[in-house]
């Protein structure tokens, strides 16, 4: 063999270790910074309230639509901007107050059967437009006494 | 020449070589861990059947009904067609199926044979695509409940338009057993209120009962109004 292909060999190891090097450097600092994006998630919510802020909404986390109960109440609870006027409405009851903080958790009395109830946001700021949101809740009473 | 092109495949095997070896050890990373750590892993599968013991708790609790106007009586088996145009078999056992009529806050076991055309039904059971083995049926009324702004009122018939948030008019008869409030925009409160004080442009969140006979119409009896004057939204 050459003295050159000795030296062209010797230095194709050389630059191959530092390709190698390089590539291993570079995976281990792409998964440093996936981690780092896991662990920012709590920064995450802050930027989005200041969103939700400015845009009216309306969240309902319990009842689900559909859902079937056996007792004549409910605690409707979920968040919508700070003092907005919520109205709730079903065939039976009427709710107006002022949302003073985001949540919000009211006792609503449900009629045997279907309750159809209509949530309304009328924002505090009025050039932002209502949300609304309907559900279906079913207080089926299924005790075999026939009245 | 020739050596340029040795190096280059010098260099490219051994990046090539390099790629290899780290997704070996990439992938030979959780068997290592699993071999290690035994007593974890059965942490998990305890926690594992936590959590499906918990969600089948779940879903037995979140039991789900559907509901629709009877389409079609056959036997022992109805179709009912639900708000989303959906159409549902219910099949019915004759000795299982409980059937009731609602009547104010009570209820009162019937007959398959009492269910007519048209009927509104609230259905509970176990539900297998469009159909529904009933364990439960109630006849019911439907009611329909939402907003609309008014855009004519009628003084002489006590009727109001009103247009909705789909765009979707109303005719609303204001009857004299329709109980009518209104917000006051200072207090916030619900006070008792009549025709006299409805104006253009406020809005009225109202309920009406939807029976099969004026499913397509747009003209409803009024069960209840509630007034939000237009002044709310400009004060």
């Amino acid at each position: 063999m050459k003295k050159e292909s000795v030296v062209a060999i010797v230095f194709g190891i050389l630059l191959g270790l530092m390709v190698a090097f390089f590539v291993i450097f570079q995976s281990k600092q792409q998964q440093l910074s996936k981690t780092k994006l896991i662990n920012n998630q709590t920064k995450g919510p802050t930027s989005k309230v200041q969103i939700a802020v400015a845009t009216p909404f309306l969240e309902v986390s319990f009842p689900s639509d559909r859902l079937v109960l056996d007792t004549d109440s409910i605690i409707i609870k979920g968040k919508a901007n700070e003092n907005s006027l919520i109205v709730i409405q079903s065939p039976i009851k009427e709710l107006v107050f002022k949302n003073e903080s985001t949540d919000f958790e009211k006792d609503f009395p449900l009629a045997l059967g279907e309750n159809v109830i209509e949530l309304t946001n009328y924002p505090e700021d009025k050039n932002i437009s209502s949300v609304h949101k309907q559900l279906r809740v079913y207080y089926l009473d299924t005790k075999d006494t026939t009245e | 020449m020739k050596n340029k092109i040795i190096l280059f495949l010098i260099i490219i095997q051994f990046s090539l070589l390099t790629n290899l070896a780290l997704a070996q050890n990439e992938e030979s990373t959780p068997s290592a861990e699993t071999g290690s750590d035994k007593v974890s892993t059965k942490t998990i599968e305890n926690f594992k059947e936590k959590i499906a013991s918990k969600v089948a708790e779940l879903t037995k609790k979140e039991q789900k009904a559907l509901a629709g106007f009877v389409s079609k009586i056959e036997d022992s088996q109805l179709t009912i067609k639900s708000d989303e145009q959906q159409n549902y078999q219910i099949k019915i056992d004759n000795i299982l199926t409980k059937i009731y009529q609602i009547a104010g806050n009570g209820k009162k076991e019937i007959k398959l044979d009492q269910l007519a055309k048209d009927d509104y039904l609230i259905v509970n059971g176990p539900i297998n695509d469009n159909t529904i083995s009933a364990n439960y049926i109630f006849v019911d009324e439907k009611y329909i409940v939402n907003v609309g702004r008014v855009t004519e009122i009628d003084k002489d018939n006590y009727s109001v338009k009103l247009l909705t948030a789909d765009k979707e008019t109303i005719n609303l008869d204001i009857e004299t057993s329709t109980k009518q409030s209104i917000l006051n925009i200072k207090t916030l409160q619900l006070e008792r209120t009549g025709f006299s004080k409805i104006k253009e442009g406020d809005l009225i969140h109202f309920i009406i009962k939807k029976d099969s006979s004026a499913k397509n119409g747009t003209r409803f009896s009024a069960v209840k109004i509630l007034i939000i004057p237009q002044e709310y939204f400009i004060k």
